[in-house]
């Protein structure tokens, strides 16, 4: 689990100092405060992100400068324990989290008399970001998959071994090549998709390094809830409410097509670990607004808000029956993760052996892991 | 390592099945025999199928040569209660030797040496050739003689081969040397005056073998005189009893093989020796004289031994009844006997003869080296799946005990390889005609062929879905460089699309009994809000 945050800025007259930290009690030597910044301002840029191993306080840092040349020059560093890595966490979530406090120190910086305020606000959003990063790391299988959808390291990686196995060395290059970035840890990068199964990596014999091969494809896309289409054919809730639910779908899925904004759009509302729970929950049901079941300390407020964006994002959708007046939340559309056998894969492998451009026995190999993942 | 399994798994699979259905084959087999209270099967004792196992008479057995070689160089008999294989060596010792026609030496003949005058005198008398020659001036300036003598052998030297052979010829010589008048004697480098002198007078002692037409004779002797009339010796010049160089003991065999070998009957050949007398023409009033010129003594010896040619056969047989009947079967067959040898065989001669078991014609593979023969009897026994095969049903059984020369040699004595107490017993089975099972077994093997094909396709084809025989297929051409044929897949898009529209297929029937509806309605209107 996650230590908790250190802000630190970089003023002219004092040079680094805490600006905040959370929980109050975490400390960090100004030696290891000083590795960070300069792993900062020795790196490609000064602004962007780090992983800084921290030996005497035994953590690993992720850590974001805003850069030396901002006008609010602070680093953002989310202290980890030395096993942990940003990666699990997804780059997307890290980079929303860092939006926000910067936003959150933005304002502090410009509304001095609010600042006791926006530092109780930022302290609220620091404990609820650690708890919801602590749930990222126990992520179900589909949201492991939409966190490879969401983040962009491993899309670029999911369609490099789309075309053809690679090497760990050549995979690496390929993602720095189109990214613009090093990526120092490629292990990190590739832990959810040996998790949750869409690669094998083997040595190839002849090789000197381990080889990449892709098993199972996935994509993400909306479909029908089955369960509630079920209960509507048979009128449940209300013959009415049933008849205009069935109709939102049938409208919305007439002109359905997946799209890839849309599919971020949902992969992250089904990372988010809050809004999945909701989407799991109304999988099977319909839920009148009043009596949508809240976790311990949730307000209505709060549901509110996560309900009113999955109800932008079309995901959730309000139905009002007219007899009794009561407001029924529905799942519109359910998020599927669908995993898929990659068949189109062997008759590249064919075509690339043919053209020479994949070698015999990594070749070999790829069909003989294709051929074992079928069976299973 | 699921590959290995799997092929395991197969295996025993395919050899458990095997052994299942042909247990019950053989069950079933067994099973009927048995019911017939085994009356159709017979199995015989062990019939001991020859006659005159000790050689105690001379009944049954009976001996051939084969037909290559020479067959005269063995011979087989029965004796002491034996049968016995004789490998007829001999040596000879051929002798000519005293003075050319005394009585050890006789029907010498004198000839005039081809192209060559004779000398002034020649003969041979008591104490062998002889010669004289005086030369002044004549045209016989270098004249020549020869003494003849045919030798005919006891044998064909063909089927001999000699092995030693020895040659000494005595001569001696007397010359005029320095001379008894101005015109001096014979005429030697060394000398003083000497007035045109080229090569000098000699003389030259030889001894020539030849066939008896004297057609290319070797030369095997031969002595030219060098200092013979040296003026030092005085009036007269002699040369002592000696003996004439022999070209050595090889050119002598050479030569009588040669000879040998011209000779039609291979047995005669003709010995001649030899004396050549030159006188050089040296001034006007030259004179040579030789008083005389004798070969006093010629002894030839040479040694023969009779020569073993390879693949001379010999072989002690016997004929026996045939194995007959309809339904019978050999099973098995063994072959006994005892064996010996007069004395150790010559290994060197010959390393590979040895003695064969034939069995209607054809040699068993197992045989006995003569060089492993000793003195005392010794024991053998031919059995075994392999041994057993040479016999046919129906067919009489001959059996042959074969002494088989592997090498030509030349042998100095007769050796004699003794056989004894053969005792050849056969087996069989007398199958009385049963219930004709060949139906059964046809159909079960057919059967069992075609569960095992199956068995087979399934598991290496079948069983398996059609995309992984396609991965399957691909491997095994891709480690052959020979995936040339693209293979038909559906592209990642397709596949996506069907996952899609299988999720969507759950609102079709919603969407067509909406349209249903609609349609109804258009066409009905009156009924549109009662029905709706």
């Amino acid at each position: 689990m996650p230590h908790g945050y250190i802000i630190t800025e970089w003023t002219e007259d004092q040079g680094l100092v805490v600006k905040l930290s959370y929980p109050e009690d975490l400390e960090i030597d100004l030696d290891d405060m000083m590795r960070i910044f300069y792993a900062h301002i020795t790196g490609a840029g000064a602004a962007g992100n780090v992983l800084v191993r921290l030996e005497k306080a035994r953590s690993n840092v992720s850590s974001y400068f805003t850069g030396m040349e901002s006008d609010m020059p602070i680093m953002i560093n989310l202290m980890l324990e030395l096993g942990e890595d940003p990666e699990m966490f997804g780059e997307a979530v890290l980079k929303e989290i860092n939006e926000d406090l910067v936003k959150y120190l933005r304002q502090m910086s410009t509304n001095i008399s609010q600042s006791y305020e926006i530092v109780k606000t930022i302290k609220l959003y620091l404990r609820n970001t650690l708890i919801l990063l602590d749930r990222l790391k126990n992520l179900s299988k589909e949201q492991r998959l939409a966190q490879i959808y969401t983040s962009e390291k491993a899309r670029t990686i999911l369609e490099a071994l789309q075309e053809r196995s690679l090497s760990r060395r050549e995979l690496q290059g390929i993602i720095e090549e189109k990214l613009q970035k090093i990526i120092p840890n490629i292990e990190y990068v590739l832990d959810p998709f040996i998790k949750t199964g869409l690669l094998m990596q083997d040595w190839v014999e002849g090789d000197t390094d381990i080889t990449l091969f892709l098993l199972t494809d996935f994509t993400i896309f909306r479909s029908p809830v089955s369960k509630l289409i079920e209960d509507a054919k048979k009128n449940i809730p209300t013959p009415e409410v049933a008849s205009k639910y069935l109709e939102e779908v049938t409208q919305f899925f007439t002109n359905y097509k997946p799209t890839f904004e849309d599919n971020l759009k949902i992969a992250r509302n089904l990372m988010n670990p809050d809004n999945y729970d909701y989407i799991t929950l109304f999988r099977e049901r319909g839920y009148p607004i009043n009596k949508i079941p809240k976790g311990p300390g949730e307000s209505l407020d709060q549901i509110g808000g996560l309900l009113k964006g999955m109800e932008d994002d079309q995901i959730l959708k309000v139905i009002k029956d007219s007899n009794n007046d009561t407001i029924w939340v529905f799942l519109l559309t359910d998020i599927v993760v669908q995993t898929f056998y990659p068949e189109y894969l062997i008759e590249k492998i064919r075509k690339d052996r043919m053209e020479g451009k994949l070698n015999k026995n990594v070749a070999i190999k790829h069909l003989e892991f294709l051929e074992a993942a079928y069976k299973k | 390592m699921r590959k290995t399994k799997n092929t395991k798994y197969l295996l025993v699979s395919i050899v458990f099945l095997i052994f299942l259905t042909q247990t019950n084959i053989s069950n079933h087999i067994l099973n009927s025999l048995e019911n017939n209270d085994q009356k159709e099967i017979h199995l015989s004792a062990q019939t001991q199928w020859l006659e005159n196992n000790d050689f105690s008479t001379q009944q049954n057995w009976f001996y051939t040569k084969g037909d290559q070689g020479d067959n005269s160089s063995v011979d087989a008999n029965i004796s002491s209660g034996m049968g016995n294989f004789h490998v007829l060596g001999e040596r000879s010792v051929f002798q000519l030797y005293g003075v050319p026609n005394s009585t050890d030496s006789p029907n010498w003949y004198e000839y005039a040496k081809p192209d060559y005058y004779l000398p002034d005198t020649t003969s041979i008398d008591s104490f062998g050739c002889y010669v004289s020659h005086s030369w002044n001036e004549r045209s016989n300036q270098f004249p020549g003689v020869h003494w003849r003598k045919n030798i005919s052998m006891p044998v064909d030297m063909s089927k001999y081969e000699i092995t030693s052979a020895d040659l000494d010829v005595v001569f001696n010589a007397s010359v005029v040397g320095q001379g008894d008048d101005s015109a001096g004697g014979v005429d030697v480098l060394g000398e003083s005056a000497l007035n045109q002198f080229g090569i000098g007078d000699f003389v030259t002692f030889y001894v020539l073998i030849s066939d008896i037409d004297f057609i290319n004779p070797y030369i095997v002797a031969f002595n030219r005189t060098v200092d013979l009339g040296v003026d030092s010796d005085g009036l007269t010049s002699i040369i002592n009893n000696s003996l004439l160089y022999i070209y050595g003991e090889s050119v002598l065999i050479t030569a009588l093989n040669s000879a040998f070998e011209k000779d039609p009957s291979h047995s005669n050949f003709t010995i001649t020796l030899g004396i050549d007398i030159y006188c050089e023409d040296n001034w006007g009033n030259d004179r040579d004289t030789f008083n005389y010129l004798r070969i006093k003594e010629c002894n030839l010896t040479f040694s023969y031994e009779r020569k073993i040619e390879k693949f001379t056969t010999v072989a002690w047989n016997q004929i026996g009844d045939a194995v007959s009947g309809e339904n019978v079967q050999i099973t098995n067959a063994i072959c006994y006997f005892n064996y010996s040898i007069s004395e150790a065989w010559p290994y060197d001669l010959s390393p590979f003869s040895e003695i064969r078991i034939l069995i209607n014609d054809n040699p068993y593979r197992e045989t006995i080296q003569l060089s492993s023969l000793t003195t005392s009897l010794q024991h053998i026994r031919f059995e075994g799946v392999d041994f057993a095969s040479l016999f046919r049903e129906g067919v009489n059984i001959s059996i042959s005990i074969q002494t088989y020369i592997a090498n030509t040699f030349g042998l100095n004595r007769t050796i004699t390889i003794s056989i004894d107490d053969i005792y050849l017993y056969i087996s069989y089975i007398y199958v009385k005609p049963g219930t004709d099972l060949s139906l059964l077994v046809i159909g079960l093997t057919v059967g069992i062929i075609s569960i095992v094909i199956a068995f087979s396709l399934y598991q290496f084809h079948f069983k398996y879905p059609p995309l992984v025989r396609k991965i399957r297929k691909l491997k095994k051409r891709v480690s052959k460089g020979k995936a040339k044929k693209p293979i038909l897949v559906n592209n990642r898009e397709d596949i996506i699309k069907n996952s899609l529209y299988e999720r969507k297929n759950i609102l079709i029937f919603e969407t067509i009994q909406q349209e249903q509806i609609e349609k109804k309605i258009e066409k009905n209107p009156i009924k549109k809000e009662g029905e709706i």
